[in-house]
């Protein structure tokens, strides 16, 4: 082999090794943002080696697979999704041109502008059970951020919400609580059937609104807007994967922020109950994990 | 040379092609990623509240899980529905206890008195069960709570609901409404609160119903169990013994009393006064003076520490409260004088057998009271003045005997003229003028009409006297019903002496035509329901009915089932009744059986006794109840 073989085949090799870096790195970004996820989840392939996301909802337990694109629901055991709540097909329904047995996703259980009572069980718990691997203890920081992008790719796939002139996001109207993480399953993460939402909506978690406060994007006239919320920050409230462990569990809360939602119905709806159209909330955030001193 | 460039191109190629794919596959990676996001969890706002349906006759409001049942109730008393006919249809049975959010399991009481639910409710025969309906803070208490002029309930099951009706004194009443007797208190039912006189039920059945309110802390009140206050007949339960009264005025009891009075208390200062004493109204014979009343006398109260009391009214006492306290009462045969029910105006002289009240008539004596007027009774001096409740018959307001002698005669003053209308300013010159009505012979029992009253009155619920706290009394024309009719007895002759008074009342014994106005409404056990929907009209009603008046530390809950008799073939009652009162007072508890019905009576889960009687009365008190049949 000459000189020039040599070289190339160097350089062939270390292309080969790029493409398959690459390539790798594409599907590890999918099936670690995996599909049907209740937000965007954004990890980092360095320290996090697998996730685990649950949905609580008042009614039912929903999983999200780490390994491939499926959500499951829990009915005497997992047992993939064909969608995930028969309430939530209406969301699609006055969707011309739109199958809704195409649709696969989730839906948090509509915000009633007229009864509170019924936003009392509307709000979505989300479990998430991150496995990772540190040699020394690392700061994680833990950001919700608004992306535009999927927001617009809500709204190309569903069309601007009805009677709206412009489409409405999820980031204007919700409610972010969370709970500090612990590395052990302390509340039964991993028990097959187990409920959380019963658990984790008492006094003594998300109900406590003064140990856990509410976190929006936006303020009350819905113009001051930040295009993220920090929960654990690297500077400001660094959260410490303790490298004596591997796992972590966090939970979210994501509720209506009724004053903003019903700001942003305000002028839309005609004020009586048989007036109501349905207004759809685009899902446009993504919840990143990120070591210290990273960015997305 | 060819052969390595041969080489190179293949590499070069190779290196193409791998570099598309991995392009691709990246691209492609990233893109169904992004596309997906469209599909994540999004929110959206309420479309409907009902299954389907815009409300109207031909396309009804369409009910067929827990929570539009629940939405129905809390729309309703938001007002969403005020000013307009809704209908609304149930397209299937309704179990609660499969309610997909354990919030759907209680709702609230469907109309309020602020908005009534004035739409139609078609049942369609089907079922709504195991279900709560809170009534906390609310006036009227049901699965509806009011229903309102023109509303129409029908076609309905309704069963093993739990009505929760425990009001508290704190409740905000800026809404509240009067009930019977002028009264603003919650009328709880397990079908309605309070059914408006147009309001049409019909055909609605309920099964093993429960009543809650062991956490009672104010005035509330059932007038027939299934509804909690019908306003046809303004609260007086057709049937009820409440409505019963005996009162009787005698001279022997009375002499005795006032001379204890007299003998107690001539120096005790009277109605705030610092100067007035007992003496200034009452003589040591028994003479009760000008421009005073037995029923209002006031003396300073002689177990305060205080005597004698300075002006106000922390420290006083009616004088007759005191007398019975001393144990002096005034009454005979079984029947007993009521300061509230029978009041004395002097000039009137008790003697030990007979007293006598001095003649007042003439232009200078009554006068009919004008409308709006507050009634006092010492402003009609030589008189005694009878307090009568409505009853659902005017011209039967009880019975009336008095026992007098002497040259003249015992006569009501009438102010009310040949068409009942009210005559104010009317008085009477002697013993032919027109509304004097003679009482008859003496001892002979005449019934008493609202037509011979010297005039009715109505509390003034909003201003009670300000000293005691008593309760002010206006007068009222014929068209309002009054709280009592107020008869003025008279006599045309100085020289009569009377005996005895005695008035009293018994209320006919109901039939079922008198409970039509309720609609067609029973409880029923589940068997029965297939017949009732194959022939509605085939079911014959039980008429069985309660009624129970509780106020704060009167704690009640009641529960119905009804069970076929498997060796009488024939249906029974089954009535729980858990009770506990905290202090002194008592309620009562009447049921009405017109069906004569076996009812097996459970008192705080223990077994009392099997009544078919049509009429049965417990009457209640801490830690003991009697059962009896008037």
């Amino acid at each position: 082999m000459n000189k020039k073989k040599m070289i190339f085949a160097f350089l062939s090799m270390l292309l080969s090794c790029f493409a398959f870096v690459v390539a790798t790195y594409a599907w590890f970004a999918v099936s670690h943002t995996v599909s049907n996820s209740p937000l965007d989840l954004n990890v980092d392939p360095g320290i996090i080696t697998s996730y685990e996301a649950h949905l609580y909802t008042y009614n039912n337990i929903f999983k999200v697979s780490s390994s491939d694109s499926t959500i499951y629901v829990y009915n005497s055991g997992w047992v993939a999704a064909t969608h995930t709540d028969s309430e939530d097909i209406d969301v699609l329904d006055d969707q011309v041109g739109y199958d809704p047995n195409d649709f696969w996703g989730i839906v948090m259980k509509p915000y009633d502008p007229l009864i509170p009572d019924n936003n009392l069980v509307n709000n979505i718990i989300l479990g998430i059970h991150i496995t990772y691997d540190v040699d020394v203890n690392t700061n994680l920081s833990v950001v919700a951020i608004v992306d535009e992008s999927i927001g617009h790719a809500s709204r190309d796939a569903f069309g601007v919400t009805q009677g709206s002139a412009e489409e409405l996001y999820f980031s204007q109207v919700v409610n972010f609580q969370m709970l500090p993480g612990t590395n052990t399953d302390v509340h039964g993460f991993n028990t097959a059937g187990l409920n959380l939402y019963s658990t984790l909506m008492t006094e003594t978690y998300f109900e406590d609104t003064s140990t856990y406060p509410y976190s929006d994007f936006y303020d009350e006239t819905l113009e001051q807007y930040d295009s993220s919320m920090v929960f654990y920050d690297d500077t400001v409230s660094p959260y410490v994967l303790n490298a004596a462990y591997s796992d972590l569990y966090l939970y979210f809360n994501l509720s209506y922020n009724s004053f903003n939602t019903d700001l942003v119905l305000s002028g839309l709806i005609g004020g009586g109950f048989g007036e109501i159209n349905l207004y759809r909330f685009f899902q446009d955030i993504t919840l990143v994990f990120r070591k210290e001193g990273e960015v997305v | 040379m060819m052969k390595l460039l041969s080489r190179r191109l293949l590499t070069i190629l190779v290196l193409t092609i791998t570099l598309f794919i991995t392009i691709t596959v990246a691209t492609y990676a990233w893109t169904n990623n992004t596309y997906i996001y469209s599909q994540d969890i999004i929110g959206k706002s309420r479309k409907s509240y009902f299954d389907s349906g815009t409300g109207t006759e031909l396309d009804p409001f369409i009910i067929n899980e827990p929570e539009h049942f629940f939405n129905l109730a809390y729309l309703q008393n938001l007002g969403q529905f005020n000013g307009s006919t809704y209908y609304f249809e149930l397209s299937s049975s309704i179990d609660f206890s499969q309610a997909s959010v354990d919030l759907y399991k209680t709702i609230y009481p469907i109309g309020t008195g602020q908005y009534p639910f004035v739409g139609s409710f078609e049942g369609n025969f089907y079922t709504i069960s195991n279900f709560s309906v809170d009534g906390n803070g609310l006036q009227d208490i049901g699965v509806f709570g009011n229903l309102g002029d023109y509303s129409v309930v029908q076609n309905l099951f309704i069963e093993q609901p739990t009505i929760i009706s425990n009001p508290s004194t704190s409740d905000d009443k800026t809404y509240f409404h009067e009930h019977n007797n002028n009264q603003e208190n919650r009328a709880t039912g397990y079908i309605v609160g309070h059914l408006n006189t147009l309001a049409v039920i019909d055909n609605v059945y309920v099964i093993d119903p429960t009543i809650s309110s062991l956490s009672n802390a104010d005035f509330n009140r059932s007038e027939y169990g299934l509804v909690g206050f019908n306003e046809y007949d303004d609260g007086n339960t057709v049937g009820s013994p409440r409505g019963a009264y005996n009162f009787d005025l005698d001279a022997i009891s009375a002499d005795d009393a006032l001379a204890y009075a007299y003998t107690a208390y001539s120096s005790y200062n009277i109605n705030g006064s610092t100067t007035l004493t007992l003496s200034d109204a009452l003589t040591s014979t028994g003479t009760l003076n000008t421009g005073y009343t037995l029923s209002t006398l006031l003396i300073t109260d002689p177990d305060s520490n205080n005597d004698p009391a300075p002006l106000g009214t922390t420290n006083l006492v009616y004088l007759y409260d005191q007398l019975v306290a001393d144990g002096y009462t005034i009454g005979a045969y079984g029947s007993e004088y009521n300061r509230l029910n029978i009041d004395v105006v002097g000039t009137v002289d008790f003697g030990s057998t007979n007293y006598q009240i001095y003649e007042n008539m003439g232009a200078s004596g009554f006068v009919s009271p004008t409308v709006g007027a507050t009634f006092n009774a010492y402003s009609f001096d030589n008189a005694i003045f009878l307090y009568v409740r409505p009853t659902n018959n005017p011209s039967d307001l009880g019975d009336v005997t008095g026992t007098y002698g002497g040259g003249g005669d015992l006569s009501y003053l009438s102010s009310y003229d040949t068409n009942g209308d009210y005559v104010a300013g009317r008085y009477w010159a002697n013993k032919n003028a027109t509304g004097v009505v003679n009482f008859g012979a003496s001892g002979v029992t005449q019934t008493m009409q609202a037509s011979n009253a010297f005039c009715a009155i109505q509390e003034d619920v909003d201003n009670p006297d300000p000293d005691t706290g008593e309760p002010v009394y206006k007068v009222v024309d014929e068209t309002v019903t009054p709280d009592y009719y107020v008869f003025l007895v008279a006599v045309t002759n100085g020289q009569i002496t009377i005996s005895d008074i005695n008035f009293s009342y018994s209320p006919a014994d109901p039939t079922a035509d008198d409970y039509t106005s309720l609609g067609n409404i029973d409880y029923i056990n589940a068997n029965q329901k297939a017949g009732i929907i194959a022939d509605p009209s085939s079911y014959t009603n039980s008429y069985f009915f309660f009624n129970y008046d509780i106020t704060v530390n009167q704690y009640l809950e009641v529960y119905v089932e009804k069970n076929w008799d498997t060796q009488n073939l024939v249906y029974y009652y089954d009535l729980y009744i858990d009770y506990s009162i905290t202090d002194s007072s008592i309620f009562y508890f009447d049921i009405y059986n017109i069906s004569n019905s076996t009812i097996n009576i459970y008192i705080n889960d223990v077994f009392d006794s099997g009544n078919p009687y049509s009429l049965i009365e417990i009457q209640f008190s801490s830690g003991s109840y009697i059962v009896s049949v008037p």
